[in-house]
């Protein structure tokens, strides 16, 4: 049987709808909105002006501080305003450009470089540059996972390929369509962590995705160490600490990071995006998502360019059946429910969803009953009936015992409870409250 | 007879005879094993209100009360008690009555956009409580800084003077507010603060977006037109080193309570108006003498 982890849950796959759709690109948008901050950590600086000329792929916001990203222009164009707009991380400033002139040479064109003469610094300083956040949906600067402090050895990359999220398929056809660019792209990444060890885990779902993975790191005769490894199907498999312990059975700590137990983990996005910025000099400006749904006329896995709005999006996707209830970015258990059309994708966007009534259910939520379906579906062991109940009484003393800190946001148990209860929504309050009451 | 009435006389004699020996030696270690305590804690905490709410920075009156003791600590943080509390604690304490905090300070919410006047953003169904929806995509209203109205704030006062109402803002009842400020530190959006009980002007907005960004959520914003600023300019322009109580920074007026001389001038010019008390705006003024000319007819 296929390595997992205890817990966890099995929401209905819904990945057919776009699983055999080849990446195609949507027309390049007429306005661009980008936003400086698309990562965990410091927003970028602005480094253009109202009325500035940009390229494609030039410069537009400077990384600030040790954890921060740099932002990259994604069409050519006039820098026409510099504003507050919605995003996925709150009303934010935001680059508006919008196009003029013609499209300079994408990274496709470009003279592939050689990366096996570069030093490490020079692969991370090349990663620092271009910008590349993981692709997953964390969104957390890569450079910075790929230097930990001296005192952590690091002996294993993992590449998440697990995409345990319902709908989403854009990791799958990725592999499936540059098996031999993902499998340079690990290369590139053992490098940079001056190792030679990495696993691809993959959900045993995606068989296929399996197969020309595996075809390819046989075929390539390297000398590092890349295996492929089958996971079994069940949501969160593609959660750090889960994905580390179903592969190699390792534990980390309680509120701590996996670089604690020796491993890094990458998203296969960004591998392949690490790729892209190492040898082909190119910032991430660009982007493969999943637009699905039953309301999207025409669901599939597109490229498309960073700061486009959910409504170009839907024009170019053959517009909606009808009024969609919710819109998510990212998948349906961790993703962030978006309330305008005007909102512009991000980097660490995988996927958007428009689901009808149909698919979303807003009911008030009721008293527990005990039944701790909850406490069998969280993958960290936690007791999530519990912290929601002291929370809901005020007993912040209580919920302070009950590990709270160690969730991570899967949502497994808000998915199970009979009774609705947003139970991640209590336990990330009680987070909260308990952080509120240090300070 | 005896054994009818008492069917175990031993028994009896014998628990008597053991809590009289427990009993003693009780008594008698509470005499050897004395704590001294200083009695004027017990005396300065019944001088203090017995609130607990935390105001003075102590985790309760009692904390309070045996740091004035032992630490000599200043005896007039306590808001709820003022002169009164800090005179007794003086006289107790044999200090100089120095009377209690300079002002008596009075929580006032920073925000008019009751649900009648404010665009939602979402339908929300989590938990009840602001700190929850605030943390969720800043929340369900359109206005990222505004009131939430779960009443984060109604919960956490100690003194009932709070209150929702049926637009969904909190009312402060100036005479229970004692200022503790406990409904500051449970806003997540920062929207209570604590003012000078004598001023009545304030400023009912929080949000520092450009007014369009803000028309996009409420009706009743501050839009940054620095009318209020000028007004305010013309009352102190014989007075440079003041210039203006009220001024506009990143999109939203603020007043200097140090420099406000409760003129009502700002009030009068905000076109929205925004400025409490708005009664006394020109606009409102305006609709009223229409309202009664109307119902005059
Ligand atoms: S408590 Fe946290 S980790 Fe456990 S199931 Fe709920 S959301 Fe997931
Ligand atoms: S799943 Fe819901 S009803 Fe069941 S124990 Fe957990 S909180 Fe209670
Ligand atoms: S003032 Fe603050 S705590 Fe009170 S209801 Fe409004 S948002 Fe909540
Ligand atoms: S007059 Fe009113 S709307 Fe104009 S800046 Fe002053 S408070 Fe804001």
């Amino acid at each position: 049987m296929s390595p997992t982890f205890r817990g966890g849950i099995h929401p209905p796959e819904s990945k057919k709808v776009t699983e055999d759709c080849e990446f195609s690109n949507l027309s390049i948008p007429s306005k661009c909105f980008i936003p400086l901050q698309q990562h965990t950590g410091a927003p970028a600086r602005p480094v253009v002006n109202i009325g500035d000329i940009v390229t494609e792929g030039q410069l537009i916001g400077a990384s600030e501080g040790p954890v921060s990203a740099n932002v990259h222009s994604s069409i050519p164009g006039k820098v026409v305003a510099i504003d507050t707009v919605p995003t996925v991380y709150h009303l934010q400033r935001a680059v508006v450009i919008e196009m003029e002139g013609s499209l300079s040479a994408s990274a496709s064109v470009r003279d592939k470089e050689d990366w096996r003469g570069m030093s490490r610094e020079e692969i991370i300083q090349r990663i620092r540059d271009a910008g590349i956040v993981g692709l997953g949906g964390a969104a957390f600067p890569t450079a910075v996972k790929l230097v930990p402090p001296p005192d952590k050895k690091i002996d294993t990359l993992i590449i998440n390929g697990a995409e345990c999220e319902p709908y989403l398929t854009v990791d799958d056809v990725l592999v499936r369509t540059f098996p031999a660019e993902i499998v340079e792209g690990i290369q590139i990444t053992l490098k940079a962590l001056g190792i030679a060890n990495a696993i691809v885990g993959i959900e045993d779902n995606k068989g296929r995705a399996l197969r020309v993975l595996s075809g390819a790191v046989k075929g390539a005769a390297i000398e590092e160490r890349i295996q492929v490894r089958g996971l079994k199907t069940k949501y969160p498999q593609g959660a750090e600490k889960q994905l580390i312990y179903s592969l190699l059975r390792r534990k980390v700590p309680s509120r701590g990071l996996p670089m604690d137990v020796g491993v890094v983990v990458q998203n296969v996005g960004t591998i392949y995006a690490i790729r892209e910025a190492v040898a082909f000099k190119k910032p991430l400006f660009e982007r493969y998502i999943t637009v699905s749904g039953d309301l999207i006329n025409r669901p599939g896995n597109y490229k498309i360019r960073l700061g486009m709005t959910v409504a170009d999006i839907v024009e170019e996707c053959g517009g909606l059946k009808g009024e969609p209830e919710k819109i998510i970015f990212g998948g349906p258990m961790c993703g962030v429910t978006v309330h305008t059309m005007d909102m512009p994708v991000v980097k660490g966007t995988s996927g958007i969803l428009f689901l009808s009534k149909k698919q979303v259910s807003v009911e008030d939520f009721g008293p527990c009953i005990k039944c701790g379906r909850c406490v069998k579906a969280c993958p960290v062991n936690l007791m999530p009936c519990d912290i929601a109940s002291a929370v809901e009484v005020g007993r912040l003393d209580l919920a302070e015992g009950l590990s709270v800190f160690d969730c991570i946001m899967c949502g497994s148990c808000s998915y199970v409870c009979p009774s609705r209860r947003p139970l991640s929504h209590f336990v990330r309050l009680s987070q909260d409250r308990l952080r509120k009451k240090k300070k | 007879m005896l054994e009818i009435l008492f069917p175990s006389l031993s028994s009896i004699v014998s628990l008597t005879a053991i809590g009289v020996a427990f009993g003693l030696i009780l008594s008698i270690s509470k005499l050897k094993l004395k704590v001294e305590k200083d009695p004027r804690i017990e005396k300065v905490l019944e001088a203090l209100p017995g609130a607990n709410c935390g105001a003075c920075g102590m985790p309760g009156c009692a904390a309070y009360a045996t740091r004035i003791v032992e630490q000599k600590f200043e005896i007039n943080l306590c808001p709820v008690g003022g002169a009164e509390s800090a005179d007794a604690i003086a006289e107790i304490m044999g200090m100089e009555k120095t009377g209690g905090a300079a002002v008596a300070l009075k929580a006032r919410v920073h925000c008019q956009g009751g649900i009648d006047v404010t665009r939602k953003k979402f339908d929300y169904s989590g938990p009840m409580e602001c700190l929850a929806a605030h943390n969720l995509m800043g929340g369900p209203k359109m206005c990222e800084y505004g009131c939430l109205g779960f009443g984060d704030c109604v919960r956490s006062c100690p003194f009932d003077a709070l209150h929702m109402d049926a637009r969904g803002i909190p009312v402060v009842d100036p005479v229970k507010c004692t200022g503790c400020g406990s409904c500051v530190r449970a806003c997540p959006r920062g929207i209570i603060s604590l003012v000078d009980g004598t001023i009545d002007v304030l400023v009912m907005c929080r949000n520092r977006e450009k007014g369009p960004v803000m028309k996009k959520g409420c009706a009743v914003g501050c839009i940054a037109c620095k009318l209020c600023e000028k007004a305010c300019r013309e009352v102190f322009k014989d007075r440079p080193e003041i210039g203006t109580a009220i001024e506009i920074r990143d999109f939203l007026a603020e007043i200097d309570y140090s420099k406000c001389i409760n003129c009502f001038k700002c009030v009068e010019v905000c076109p929205v108006p925004v400025i409490h008390p708005i009664e006394r705006s020109k606009k409102m003024q305006k609709g009223a003498a229409q309202a009664q000319a109307a119902s005059g007819e």
